[in-house]
């Protein structure tokens, strides 16, 4: 028998049921008395001063209640990195990017909103623009934000070890260019936001966000209010990954509209605007150096990693920093030199996603490990083996790795794939490939990253959790629910969860990083374990023993070394009733990952999260050389994930994360003429259909991490690191042919076989 | 994106349907399905006035089998095509072609006639009104000039349904209902290839029926798209051949999404007639048909890359059909 009862389970997701069967509450399914519906008119240029906005038509259409501009709302920039802020809910000056946000009206019909908006008159001044961030770099060109005049906005440049030198040293010098495209999160749920004000002139918003505090304090600035008079809830949000961390308009227009009519009011993207306005996954030119040894030893790696932001930050300083900090695992490298830059252009905004600017420096490493395999005859698999990083070992960096079970998932995964029996081996068209990665469980070195959560035993023996954790899918509410019960020795059933709302839950920073079951995992189980030691306390009292002898476990409280001897649940709680305690038993949790050697990430050495997830991606495909078209008849997935609380949540995890990472690799692409995005929608943007789907197997490598509750850190971000370069690796098993730019499209393919040809 | 204000209205017979629609050719719809018109009219591309929704109208959704040819009911839906026994059996192209439609989505809402009459597609002009403000608007979409070609007045916009070509490739014919009574013409001359009226329906004309003749020979339905579900064809063809003594006596080559309607290469048809295929033969005509097809630049994929498929599918269905007699 497992030592746990409900930690380890696959247990179902506590609201599949709801969404499965169309009741669950999302944010576009709320509606409020007297609402309104606002739209956002957009500018159609990619760089103009905006000389005049006239409102006055717009407002003359039957329904519209209100109409702002740029003009008209505080002149508070906002930014999800404090230090980067570069935004304004509207574009008040000019607009910088096809999509940017001129005005907006409110109406009380979504169609006379569309009506009016486009009744609205504008004037611009065009000015030249820029679309490639190469082009941006060069003296003269256009200058898209007046403090930024190179219009590099964010860059790192990190150094250790002796990169000259051990160049110098190596036996094999690689250099090659690789180019990644940029790709959209495309969640299932479109962003939308629904706020009301109060008597008070507190504003309530619920919205489709992966950080509800964060968006508080937010909004609460761009809106000029403290954060006590903003209130911001989370109901049911389908997906993120990484898209739902920012502040949109919709947020503050919702909330500006509400505070302007006194009516509750409700803004929706469609889908265009989620693939133009919201934010995608950084394109990336990337130049990679490496040096090695005869026998596979990398001695040194230099980058020079330019990506591509768009009009606006979002995360940019932070992106950046860890595209630098995720090269710097899972291999030991002791030489690195890393020059990134986060350039402006006139395009859509770059922002985290899934992976956050480390899956495309990865597509870039581990696309050249190979090719430097094949030059110093070294199968691929075992140049990785070399070169992996161990628990333990002193990094370059100061990176803290308490445990790692790299080698482990190369070793598993390759078995997996049928290395042995198919690398190099299978007839022209079919190949197998592999490509590895590391992952943080949560940053532990920034500001406000604490997680909170209250556990309350409630007199007829259920147990209400408080977290400010936001599920957005992934099963977070169910994952801490689990922990808490298996804390409490309770059923999963017993516990009542009451999540991310910042007026009645405990502070969290949201979902990002990874870190949600670490953080706010650790925070759950540090409550749980405080009610329960006040419960113990009375039950010791009664039965004469001493807390310490006593054992919580199948809603029973009993002497460890006399199980006989106790009481239900209910009785227990009872009796600390009768003992003239005070009810409710409540426990508090607060977390922070501990900083043991504390870093702000961009300047000193050290170490930055709390625990490392390590993960390696196999693929076998097939190419068709008479079309071009690429197969993934089966991916791998090994992955580190410490202890997976619930295994059936963590596959969930894996499996969506590789079909993502298989997007990008074969036939995801935003693309892009002079700035317009040529392919809003699902029908013209690639994203992988169920048809597309290979058989995926996950293989969980257990390392039970000593930081993380019951032994658990990350799983599924990381997960999308690598799956590209593991299929373009096996593209080059399958036909010869390497691809340093993705994505790898049937065109791209039988061209390059048909130049092989001549 | 909301759909327009219009009036609605629900005949009873197909008579009532062309008499309303005569009443205002320009500004009068048919809804079918639903799955292409609704779509331009979110987009404002379509706004009409009223709309007809045949649907109410009884008995349109049929498969009959004749002794010379079978009918299907303009209403029949794609779904009810490629699961019928007859049609798997007799004409597995045709079934082939339905299930190749859109997503199953499409395919239980689309009808055949929805399907023959969709409108053609452009880049510049399936898309929403903000992503059409960034330019004047295009000729079809009302303007003067046609973003493709830059050119004033004229339109290339390209058709992409799948059940057409093959259709055109069986021989099949329409059966119309108009003010002046029902007319039945071939189906290849439904498409005027203008790409701004790509229908020669006259005033008030509703298609009523499909007539497909029996066949002897052999066809295929070849639908190129990167993804297994929800795309248009990037170029499909049809291609259906009769033989006698193992030399070609019939071939219908029918290409999707090269042109402003389906696109018959004609050329290719003649070079087959009287040829055994081997695999020189196959090869010199796949090479001939890059230069038979000249797409615009309508999609987000390159006239070069349309041209240099339909090559590939034309050698990968008369491959297909070496062997059969
Ligand atoms: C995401 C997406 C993907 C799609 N993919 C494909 C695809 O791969 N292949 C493909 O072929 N199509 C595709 N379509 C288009 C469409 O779904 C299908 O063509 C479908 O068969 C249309 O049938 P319907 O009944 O829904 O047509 P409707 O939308 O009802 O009608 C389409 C047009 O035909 C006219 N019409 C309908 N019936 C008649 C009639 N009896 N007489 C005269 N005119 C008539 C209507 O007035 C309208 O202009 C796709 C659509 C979408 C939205
Ligand atoms: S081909 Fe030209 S006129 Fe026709 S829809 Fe496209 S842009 Fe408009």
């Amino acid at each position: 028998m497992s030592e746990f009862n409900v930690v380890g389970k696959r247990e179902p997701m506590l609201d599949a049921w709801e969404k499965a069967t169309g009741k669950a509450k999302y944010t576009d399914d709320l509606s409020l008395p007297g609402m309104l519906f606002g739209k956002i008119l957009r500018s159609p240029l990619p760089h103009a001063k905006i000389l005049k906005v006239d409102l006055t038509e717009a407002l003359k259409v039957p329904g519209v209640k209100d109409a702002i501009s740029g003009r008209d709302i505080p002149k508070r920039k906002y930014g999800i990195v404090p230090k980067a802020k570069d935004e304004y809910a509207l574009a008040i000056e000019k607009v910088r990017y096809i999509g940017d946000e001129v005005a907006a009206v409110v109406a009380t019909s979504p169609e006379a909103a569309e009506e009016a908006i486009s009744r609205i008159k504008v004037e611009y001044e065009e000015l030249p623009a820029v679309f490639d961030p190469l082009e941006a770099m060069k003296p003269g060109a256009p200058i898209i934000h007046e403090e930024v005049p190179d219009n590099v906005s964010a860059t790192i440049r990190k150094e250790f070890g002796n990169v000259a030198k051990a160049f110098k040293d190596s036996d094999f010098i690689f250099e090659d260019h690789f180019e990644t495209q940029p790709v959209n999160h495309c969640p299932m749920e479109p962003q939308a936001a629904l706020a009301m004000v109060d008597h008070f002139g507190k504003v309530t918003l619920w919205s489709s966000t992966q950080i509800p505090f964060f968006l508080r304090r937010n909004l609460a600035t761009t809106l000029d209010l403290p954060e006590s008079k903003v209130r911001i809830i989370k109901p049911k949000v389908g997906g993120g990954f990484g898209q739902k961390i920012d502040l949109y308009a919709k947020d503050f227009c919702a909330a500006f509209f509400a505070m302007r009519t006194g009516r509750p009011v409700k803004f929706v993207y469609d889908r265009e605007e989620v693939f133009t306005c919201t934010r995608q996954r950084h394109p990336m030119y990337i130049y990679l150096k490496t040096g090695v040894k005869k026998d596979g030893t990398i001695l040194a790696q230099q980058f020079r990693v330019i990506a591509d932001g768009g009009a606006y930050n979002s995360t940019a300083p932070l992106m950046i920093t860890l595209a630098c900090f995720f090269i710097m695992l899972p291999y030991r490298i002791e030489n690195l030199l890393f020059e990134g830059y986060h350039v402006y252009t006139n395009k859509p905004v770059g922002g985290a996603m899934r992976g956050h600017g480390i899956p495309q420096v990865r597509f870039a490493v581990e696309t050249q490990l190979d090719i430097i395999a094949e030059k110093i005859g070294i199968d691929p698999l075992e140049l990785r083996l070399k070169n992996a990083f161990q628990a333990g070992e002193p990094h370059p960096a100061k990176l803290l790795v308490q445990s790692c079970g790299f080698s482990e998932t190369l070793k598993k995964a390759a078995e997996a794939i049928g290395w042995r029996e198919k690398r190099g081996k299978l007839p022209f068209g079919r190949g197998v490939g592999l490509a590895g990665a590391s992952f943080p469980s949560g940053v532990s070195n920034m500001s406000h990253i604490s997680s909170g959560a209250i556990v309350k035993i409630e007199r007829d023996g259920s147990v209400t959790l408080l977290t400010g954790a936001a599920d957005i899918g992934q099963g977070a509410e169910t994952v801490i629910s689990q922990i808490v019960a298996e804390e409490l020795g309770v059923r999963i059933e017993d516990i009542r969860i009451t999540a991310a709302d910042t007026e009645i839950t405990p502070l969290d920073p949201g979902t990002f990083g990874s870190g949600v079951t670490l953080r706010a995992g650790n925070a759950a189980r540090m409550a749980a374990r405080a009610a329960k030691e006040k419960l113990l306390e009375a039950i010791a009292e009664k039965m004469e023993v001493s807390p310490g002898e006593l054992e919580m476990k199948n809603r029973r409280i009993f002497l460890r070394e006399n199980p006989d001897r106790g009481f239900s649940f209910e009785e227990a709680i009872k009796i600390y009733q009768y003992s003239d305690r005070p009810m409710p038993i409540i426990g508090r949790g607060s977390y922070f990952p501990p900083a043991k050697e504390p870093t702000t990430l961009l300047h000193e050495d050290g170490n930055f999260s709390p625990a490392y997830s390590f993960m390696t991606q196999a693929a076998e495909v097939e190419v068709d050389p008479k079309t071009g078209r690429v197969r993934v008849l089966k991916m791998v997935t090994a992955h580190d994930c410490g202890k997976a609380i619930n295994p059936m949540l963590v596959e969930g995890q894996l499996e969506g994360s590789v079909v993502g990472g298989m997007g990008q690799a074969l036939y995801e692409n935003i693309i892009m003429e002079k700035g317009q995005v040529l392919n809003p929608n699902f029908l013209d943007y690639g994203i992988p259909t169920a048809m597309e789907i290979p058989s995926i197997e996950s293989i969980e490598v257990e390392t039970n991490d000593p930081e993380g509750p019951f032994g658990a850190k990350e799983s599924g971000e990381g997960t999308q690191l690598s799956p590209a370069p593991a299929i373009v690796n096996a593209i080059y098993d399958a036909i010869g042919v390497r691809f340093k730019t993705l994505p790898v499209t049937p065109d791209k393919v039988l061209e390059a076989l048909e130049k092989r040809e001549r | 994106m909301r759909l327009p204000k219009f009036e609605y209205i629900e005949p009873k017979s197909l008579k009532e349907a062309v008499k309303n629609l005569s009443a205002d050719p320009s500004g009068t719809y048919l809804l079918a399905g639903g799955t292409d018109l609704l779509v331009n009219m979110k987009f404002g591309v379509i706004t009409p006035a009223r709309i007809i929704h045949l649907k109410s109208i009884p008995k349109l959704s049929y498969i009959i089998e004749e002794k010379e040819a079978i009918r299907i009911g303009v209403l029949t839906s794609l779904r009810d095509l490629y699961t019928s026994p007859l049609i798997q059996e007799k004409f597995s192209i045709l079934s082939h072609a339905a299930r190749e439609v859109g997503a199953y989505a499409h395919q239980v809402m689309g009808t055949v006639g929805g399907n023959l009459c969709q409108g053609n597609r452009c880049r510049f002009y399936n898309q929403s009104p903000f992503w059409r403000s960034v330019r004047p608007p295009c000729f079809k979409a009302g303007g003067e000039i046609c973003h493709v070609i830059k050119k004033p007045r004229e339109c290339h916009s390209t058709y992409c349904g799948d059940l057409a070509p093959a259709l055109i490739a069986m021989g099949a014919r329409v059966k119309v209902l108009g003010p002046q009574g029902e007319r039945i013409f071939p189906l290849k001359r439904l498409y005027s290839f203008n790409g701004k009226k790509p229908l020669s329906l006259r005033k008030g004309e509703i298609i009523k029926e499909v007539i497909v003749p029996q066949s002897s020979g052999k066809g295929v339905y070849l639908k190129w798209r990167w993804r297994g579900s929800i795309e248009f064809p990037i170029v499909s063809l049809a291609l259906y051949i009769e033989k006698e003594d193992n030399k070609i006596s019939l071939a219908r080559v029918v290409f999707s999404g090269v042109g402003e309607g389906p696109v018959e290469a004609s050329g290719i048809e003649k070079m087959l007639i009287g040829k055994t295929l081997d695999d020189s033969i196959i090869d010199s005509l796949s090479r001939e048909v890059p230069q038979t097809v000249s797409p615009m630049r309508t999609s987000i994929y390159s006239p070069a890359y349309k041209r240099k498929m339909a090559g590939i599918l034309l050698r990968e269905g008369l491959d297909r059909l070496k062997w059969i007699n």
